[in-house]
C-alpha cells in the first residue's frame, strides 16, 4: 500500500510541482512548442510517456549497479549512469520503432512522423537523470516519507516520476496550444508574435508554479 | 518592385546565418532549456557555450560524412552518442571556470548531447550540402549560440545579482527575480523579439535603398 502511495505521490509532484517544462524548460524547444493541434499533442504526450516509461524500466538496475558498486567520485557516477541512461533510451526507442512497425502500423504512422522530435527530446533523458540524482530528495522535500529510505532511488519512484513527467510534459503542451490559439486571436506587436509570445506565456505560467511551491521572490 | 539587393543580401548571410539573422536560440528557437535555466551566471553561460561548440562541431562533420549511408534515426542515434562522450572529455576545459560548476549545472550537462540544434544541423547536412557549409555551419550555429547564452546570462547576472562574472557591480537596481528559473522564459522571449524587430529593420533598410519610391513606412512586411 505504502509503495502505491509512494507512486502516486512522486506521479502527482512530477506532473504538477516538477513539470519538466514549466521547472526546469526540459524539451521546451520551438518545434515542440508550437504544436497546433491537441490531438497531435495527444499523441506525441503518450508516445513520449511510453518512452520514458520504458527507458526508466531499462536504464535503473544500470543506475543500481552504478550507485552500488561506487565507480569513482559521486560526480563521476553521475556521468557514468548519464551514458548507460543515454545507451538505454537509443534501445528502446530503437525497440519502440521495430515493435511498433511489426505489429501497430497506426501508432507507428504517429512513431515515424515524430521520430526525430521524441529520439533527441532533453526531456526524456533529463526526467530519468532528474529522478536518479534525487528522487528521495524530491518525495522529502514535500513531507513525504518514502516507504524505505535506502539512499538512492527506487524503482517506484523512478517509474513514477517517468509516467508524472510524461503526463506533465502533454499537459503542458495542452495549456502552451490554448495560450497559443487564444493569443493569435489577440493583437500582439509583430516582434512578438510567435515564440516570444509563447515563452512569455510559459514564463507567466511558470512562475505561478513557482509560486505554488511555496517559493517567495527574492527581495 | 526590386528585390535585387535583398536576394544578395540573403545570399551573403546564408553563410553567417546562425551566427545573427537565424541565430538558433532567440530566432530559431533551438536548444532552449540551456538558455533558460543555467542562464543565471555568465560563467554557466560560457561554460555550457564551450561544451556546446566541442560538441556540435564534431557532429556534424559526423553526419556530412555518413549521414547519406544511414537511416535519419540511427544516425541522430550515433550523433548524440558521440556527443555525450565529447561531453564528458572537454569537462576538464570548463571546470577552471569554477570549481563547483559541474554541480551546479548537474543535469544540464549530460542532456546538453540531446540538443535540437544538433538534431537540425545534422539532418540538414546529411545530404548534398557542400562540406565547408556544414563546417561554417557548424561554428556558426555554436557561435550563435555562446552570443545568446552570454548576452541572457550576463543581463540576469548583472541586473539580478549585481555582479558580473563573479566581480560586483554598482548599480541603482537589483532585481533578484531575474536569478530564477522562469524569468529565463521572460528575458529569452525579450530578446528574441529584440532580435526578431533588429533583423526586420535591417531588411526593410536594405528594400527601401533599392526601392527609393516604395519608401513609405510600414510598405515593407
Amino acid at each position: 500500500m505504502s509503495q502505491i502511495a509512494e507512486f502516486l505521490t512522486i506521479t502527482f509532484i512530477a506532473i504538477v510541482f516538477q513539470n519538466a517544462v514549466m521547472t526546469r524548460g526540459l524539451g521546451s524547444s520551438r518545434e515542440v512548442l508550437l504544436f497546433s493541434s491537441n490531438r497531435k499533442i495527444l499523441w506525441f504526450g503518450g508516445l513520449l510517456t511510453c518512452y520514458l516509461f520504458f527507458s526508466g524500466l531499462l536504464s535503473w538496475p544500470f543506475y543500481r549497479f552504478l550507485r552500488g558498486s561506487a565507480i569513482g567520485s559521486p560526480r563521476g557516477t553521475l556521468y557514468f549512469y548519464s551514458i548507460t541512461t543515454l545507451l538505454c533510451c537509443c534501445a528502446v526507442f530503437a525497440a519502440m520503432f521495430y515493435v511498433t512497425r511489426a505489429f501497430l502500423p497506426r501508432i507507428h504512422y504517429y512513431f515515424r512522423k515524430m521520430r526525430v522530435l521524441l529520439l533527441l527530446n532533453c526531456a526524456v533523458l533529463g526526467s530519468i537523470l532528474v529522478v536518479f540524482r534525487s528522487g528521495e530528495t524530491i518525495l522529502k522535500s514535500y513531507n513525504f516519507i518514502p516507504a524505505s529510505s535506502v539512499g538512492y532511488t527506487t524503482l517506484v519512484q523512478t517509474l513514477g516520476f517517468c509516467i508524472g513527467s510524461g503526463i506533465g510534459y502533454t499537459a503542458a503542451l495542452i495549456l502552451v496550444n490554448e495560450g497559443r490559439r487564444r493569443l493569435s486571436l489577440s493583437d500582439v506587436p509583430k516582434a512578438f508574435k510567435g515564440l516570444p509570445a509563447t515563452l512569455l506565456y510559459v514564463g507567466i505560467f511558470s512562475l505561478a508554479i513557482y509560486g505554488l511551491t511555496g517559493h517567495s521572490l527574492p527581495t | 518592385m526590386n528585390l535585387e539587393k535583398l536576394r544578395i543580401h540573403k545570399a551573403h548571410s546564408r553563410w553567417l546565418e546562425g551566427f545573427f539573422v537565424q541565430n538558433p536560440v532567440l530566432t530559431r528557437g533551438l536548444a532552449l532549456p540551456f538558455a533558460i535555466v543555467v542562464t543565471n551566471n555568465l560563467k554557466y553561460g560560457v561554460a555550457v557555450s564551450i561544451l556546446m561548440i566541442c560538441s556540435l562541431i564534431p557532429c556534424v562533420l559526423l553526419s556530412r560524412l555518413v549521414g547519406q549511408r544511414l537511416p535519419k534515426w540511427p544516425m541522430l542515434m550515433i550523433c548524440a552518442l558521440l556527443s555525450m562522450v565529447i561531453i564528458m572529455m572537454a569537462l576538464p576545459l570548463v571546470t577552471p571556470i569554477s570549481a563547483e560548476i559541474t554541480d551546479t549545472l548537474g543535469i544540464y550537462i549530460p542532456i546538453l548531447s540531446l540538443n535540437s540544434i544538433i538534431s537540425f544541423l545534422c539532418l540538414r547536412h546529411r545530404k548534398n550540402q557542400p562540406f565547408l557549409l556544414a563546417l561554417v555551419d557548424a561554428l556558426t550555429y555554436s557561435g550563435g549560440f555562446a552570443l545568446a547564452l552570454c548576452l541572457i546570462s550576463a543581463l540576469r547576472e548583472l541586473w539580478g545579482a549585481n555582479t558580473i562574472w563573479g566581480i560586483p557591480v554598482t548599480l541603482p537596481l537589483k532585481i533578484g527575480g531575474l536569478q530564477i528559473a522562469f524569468s529565463g522564459f521572460l528575458v529569452t522571449a525579450l530578446l528574441s523579439a529584440l532580435f526578431r524587430a533588429i533583423e526586420r529593420c535591417f531588411r526593410a533598410r536594405i528594400y527601401r535603398l533599392s526601392n527609393p519610391s516604395a519608401g513609405k513606412e510600414g510598405s515593407f512586411s
